[in-house]
């Protein structure tokens, strides 16, 4: 069968023979040069119907062209694999990355509580704000009472040592029962949370909850996940940067950093003399009232967050730690006076 | 002796033919749409290497196909190095300039670090252009011979910002020149096999052709800008404080609002098409590669009626016909694409150029190609 090869050393062409035998081919070339090359180091190149290209791996330049049918093209396989030393190198490239994952995943948490208190309060305001107004849509309720009473209790949680960084609280009109710790210490309520809390007690309950998420920098925490990982992989993907912001939201807290919280807030209401029993019923009924709920994959975002135990993953294991406490609580006093909690109940007023 | 790819007649001036067709190159970005889409984008790196082999090796020069020896696992390493390459540093720079100086978000500290983030940016993004077209032409073989650059480009990322600033200070008219310094300083680190490719494009037949256009431009921009700024002052003086805006009146004025910016954005194009032209004729005409000389015939009305029937294909197929859109730019390119000479065969050898194991990272990352595919 007639052929060309081009050696890959020069552009010039060199006319040839080629003959197929069971391990290989021979190609004679017209100048009285002949080489056996074995069918393991051949590929099919680029083939059209009148044209076939072979190629070979020891010599990445080299190309045998054919210019009719070729019977035996079946048992050559098709070029695309690696030369192996292009092959060691990605495997070594991928094992890296991989262990370097692991390596992050391994030391993570560590990572995270270096890398939190690192960035800036104003960095983070404006994507809590942001995120804060996402969700309440932007209808955030205010009244001076309103809030004079939430900044009141707020001063009467302060933990000993003091908030990490500046802490703001805002009610939003959602009917969703639930409350989140954004970056930048913005910590929502939404009102159907106000609105199924039966005493201020049990709003006290989870102010103290979220206010050990922003001592613990969770949110802050999660963002640098989210931005990390997410971030990286929408860059690699070529779709623009999306809502980093909402996506941490959507990432439901581990159970570490629950329980965590839980202590937390335990901690809190115990130097500020507010009863965790408000925390403990509140904790009941929700519980209660999620097993009532079916599965957690809500298409829209804003489902997920509509019930306080799908971003706050519950069991009766947190509850009990919160029952106890409640049981050796000494001393208390009501978490707000009854004006103040009326006034808090009144922030959304649906008069409209 | 029977050389199975030499073309029939013997031709003095060795030729450039594309000869692909589109129903069998949209079986290739069909396939490629629905991988790409299953894939959450992941495919695109071995869709553009498909399209690229299909491209190559439907286009002979002297009777010889072309071979695109790309992998897109080369453009998928390539992708993920430029995304580190890139978001790395922004990142850190954003957060040192954040603890520097947290307190004044608009102080020394803050202007300092964008200003190191948009000349870096822009530095790899010449960097990125320089390497991304070597990458290609490193992966591009006749007769078993490469190509390649002779450069890494990180010196003509410098010249790219350079550039940038003369043009600034020359209020936009300085663009003939720059583009053709910049393309004369790529071409002339190319190299084919052993042979080096020489650029001597010059931009003063192209000025006075750009100058014109560039004016008419901002006249036109001048005269809608003054135009609508008439309008909003007549509609400033109409609004009554807290009145809603009267739809009767919004809607139209916005339509021709749109309509304004859309006719002057069109006028403008087409103003600068002829110098568009002028500067591919320029460019590819004073390029050459040994005995080969090259030239582009592609005029004004040849690139409007491309960009006309693109622009058609597109709206008309509801946005399906982009898919066509690389076999369109390729056949255009290679049907104006004139050759003048050869190169001679029998003394063409092999490049010893360093071909790059990755490519167009910093291209991908940065959102453009150096070619429509």
């Amino acid at each position: 069968m007639r052929a060309v090869v081009y050696d890959g050393l020069s552009a010039r062409s060199h006319p040839a023979t080629v003959d197929v035998d069971l391990g290989g081919l021979t190609v004679a070339l017209d100048d009285g040069r002949t080489e056996h090359i074995p069918f393991a180091r051949l590929a099919r190149g680029d083939s059209r119907p009148d044209r076939t290209v072979i190629v070979r791996d020891d010599a990445p330049d080299w190309r045998l062209v054919i210019a009719e049918p070729v019977p035996w093209l079946a048992s050559v396989r098709q070029a695309g694999r690696m030369p192996q030393r292009t092959a060691i190198a990605y495997g070594a490239g991928a094992a890296g990355l991989v262990g370097l994952v692991f390596v992050v995943w391994l030391t993570g948490g560590r990572l995270l509580d270096l890398a939190a208190p690192l960035i800036p309060h104003r960095v983070l305001e404006p994507i809590g704000a942001a995120v804060a107004k996402q969700l309440g849509d932007g209808e955030v309720c205010t009244t001076p009472e309103g809030q004079a009473a939430l900044t009141h209790l707020l001063a009467r949680l302060r933990p000993a040592e003091g908030f990490v960084e500046p802490v703001k609280i805002d009610v939003v009109n959602v009917d969703a029962v639930n409350a989140l710790a954004l970056p930048g210490g913005h910590i929502v309520v939404f009102n159907g949370l106000i609105e199924q809390a039966k005493t201020s007690d049990e709003l006290a309950g989870v102010l103290a909850h979220e206010l050990t998420h922003v001592q613990l920098r969770h949110p802050t925490k999660a963002l640098i996940r989210v931005v990390g990982v997410i971030g990286f992989l929408e860059a690699l993907m070529g779709s623009t940067p999306g809502q980093f912001a909402g996506e941490a939201l959507m990432m439901s807290q581990s159970r570490d950093a629950e329980r965590a919280a839980d202590t937390g807030a335990l901690t809190l209401m115990s130097q500020a003399k507010i009863s965790p029993s408000g925390m403990a019923d509140f904790f009941k009924r929700m519980m209660v009232k999620h097993s009532h709920k079916a599965g957690k994959n809500a298409d829209d975002w804003i489902d997920s967050v509509s019930s306080f135990l799908a971003t706050h993953p519950g069991d009766e294991e947190r509850f009990s730690t919160i029952d106890a406490a409640a049981r050796k609580a000494g001393v208390t006093e009501p978490a707000m006076s009854a004006g103040d909690w009326d006034a808090v109940n009144q922030m959304c007023n649906h008069d409209d | 002796m029977s050389d199975v790819a030499a073309p029939a007649g013997q031709a003095r001036t060795q030729q450039i033919i594309f000869s692909g067709n589109t129903p069998a190159f949209l079986g290739v970005a069909i396939i490629n749409a629905l991988l790409t889409i299953v894939t959450l984008g992941i495919f695109r790196f071995w869709a553009k290497t498909r399209i690229r082999r299909y491209l190559w090796e439907n286009t002979t020069f002297d009777g010889e196909p072309l071979e695109y020896r790309g992998r897109g696992l080369e453009l998928f390493v390539g992708a993920i190095l430029g995304t580190l390459i890139i978001f790395v540093p922004v990142f850190l720079i954003s957060i040192v300039a954040a603890l520097v100086d947290p307190n004044h978000p608009a102080g020394p500290v803050a202007i300092l670090s964008r200003l190191v983030l948009f000349g870096g940016l822009y530095y790899l993004f010449g960097v990125g252009y320089y390497r991304a077209e070597r990458y290609l032409i490193s992966r591009s073989s006749w007769r078993g011979i490469r190509g390649g650059m002779t450069k890494g480009g990180w010196s003509y990322g410098g010249w790219f910002i350079l550039m940038m600033l003369f043009q600034i200070v020359t209020l936009g008219f300085g663009r003939p020149y720059a583009q053709v310094r910049l393309w004369n300083m790529r071409m002339n680190d190319v190299m084919f096999g052993s042979v080096k490719a020489e650029a001597n494009a010059e931009w003063r037949p192209l000025f006075v052709r750009y100058a014109l256009s560039f004016i008419a431009a901002i006249v036109i921009y001048g005269v809608v800008i003054g135009l609508l700024v008439q309008d909003f002052m007549a509609l400033g003086l109409m609004a009554q404080p807290g009145a809603k805006p009267d739809p009767h009146v919004m809607l139209p004025l916005l339509g021709k609002i749109y309509g304004m910016i859309i006719v002057a954005s069109v006028a403008v194009g087409l103003i600068m098409l002829s110098y568009h032209a002028a500067y591919y004729r320029e460019i590819l005409g004073k390029t050459r590669l040994g005995g080969l000389a090259f030239g582009f015939t592609a005029t004004t009305g040849s690139w409007f009626k491309y960009y006309l029937v693109n622009v058609l294909i597109v709206v008309l197929t509801l946005g399906l016909g982009l898919m066509v859109m690389p076999y369109r730019a390729w056949k255009f390119y290679m049907t104006n694409l004139l050759t003048d000479g050869a190169l001679d065969i029998d003394h063409l050898m092999q490049t010893d150029l360093a071909s790059p194991s990755q490519g167009e990272g910093l291209a991908d990352a940065l959102g453009f190609s150096v070619l429509p595919f």
